[in-house]
């Protein structure tokens, strides 16, 4: 149950990294020489490729191709429960 | 050399073509002899005349309607002088932090629940808005500054604090409840005006 928890905790955390990403990418579509925001969206994006990183050598893949390696000598990505099943 | 004689057949009685033109009177016939003088066929003619039946007079057309004269033409209308130019715009207003009041929108004056004076439109930081007119759009410009936490950010849907308008502050009428809310004496549902 306290695995389940931090495993929801850590994708909680993408999720929220990811919107801010987004809210950077579409404030800087019309800011294109935003500075302040450029390095915002930059330590946002880094910050959440590590957690992206982190979360799969723990929990497994989080896209089935072309975002992440496959952890293991087993095919993780149907391994892993859906998200209806977490 | 031959004689030829030519013949022309009378229409039938009463008969008028499709324009209503009588037929022409039968020309009579004529023979030409070898001698050269023409000869009347009377027996031909006798047999003509019994099919020719006196047919009604056409009618006179009525003369054209004498029209008036032309009046004299009359110079065209002059166009109106041109509108004055626009307004200038308001110096720009001094930078104010924080999110400016929110007034009562949209403003329709038949609408009885919606006030029968103007609103006074807030003016953003930055942007003369406050001359603003209908179907202009007034966008002002966004600033970085104190943004929320992703954490935040994810919750209030907006990582920026002046676009967090949540349900039921962005105008009167949003959503379902009624405008009585924000007007005393309203009440028309939402969307019945």
């Amino acid at each position: 149950m306290a695995a389940a928890n931090e495993r929801m905790l850590c994708l909680r955390k993408i999720q929220e990294l990811e919107f801010t990403a987004l809210e950077l990418n579409l404030y800087l579509d019309t800011h294109p020489e935003d500075g302040k925001a450029i390095e915002h969206f930059n330590r946002v994006s880094d910050e959440l490729m590590n957690k992206k990183h982190q979360y799969e050598q723990y929990y497994g893949p989080l896209l089935n191709f072309g975002f992440g390696r496959n952890n293991g000598n087993t095919w993780r990505w149907v391994e892993c429960p859906w998200p209806w099943e977490m | 050399m031959n004689n030829f004689t030519f013949k022309v057949f009378p229409a039938p009685l009463g008969q008028r073509n499709r324009r209503g033109i009588q037929p022409a009177r039968p020309i009579e016939s004529k023979k030409t002899s070898s001698s050269g003088t023409v000869q009347t066929n009377a027996a031909m003619r006798q047999n003509e005349e019994k099919l020719i039946v006196p047919q009604e007079p056409c009618p006179v057309p009525e003369k054209p309607p004498v029209l008036p004269p032309c009046p004299p033409s009359s110079p065209m209308p002059h166009h109106p002088p041109m509108a004055p130019p626009m307004p200038h715009h308001p110096p720009m207003a001094p930078i104010v932090p924080g999110v400016p009041p929110m007034t009562p929108y949209p403003y329709s004056p038949g609408c009885p629940q919606f006030p029968q004076t103007p609103p006074q439109y807030p003016v953003q930081p930055g942007y003369p808005c406050g001359q603003v007119r209908l179907a202009h759009a007034c966008v002002p410009w966004q600033f970085y500054n104190v943004v929320y936490s992703p954490t935040e950010a994810l919750d209030k849907g907006t990582m920026f604090p002046e676009l967090f308008q949540p349900q039921g502050v962005y105008g009167p009428c949003e959503g379902p409840q009624p405008c009585h809310t924000y007007f005393p004496g309203g009440g028309v549902p939402y969307g019945s005006c």
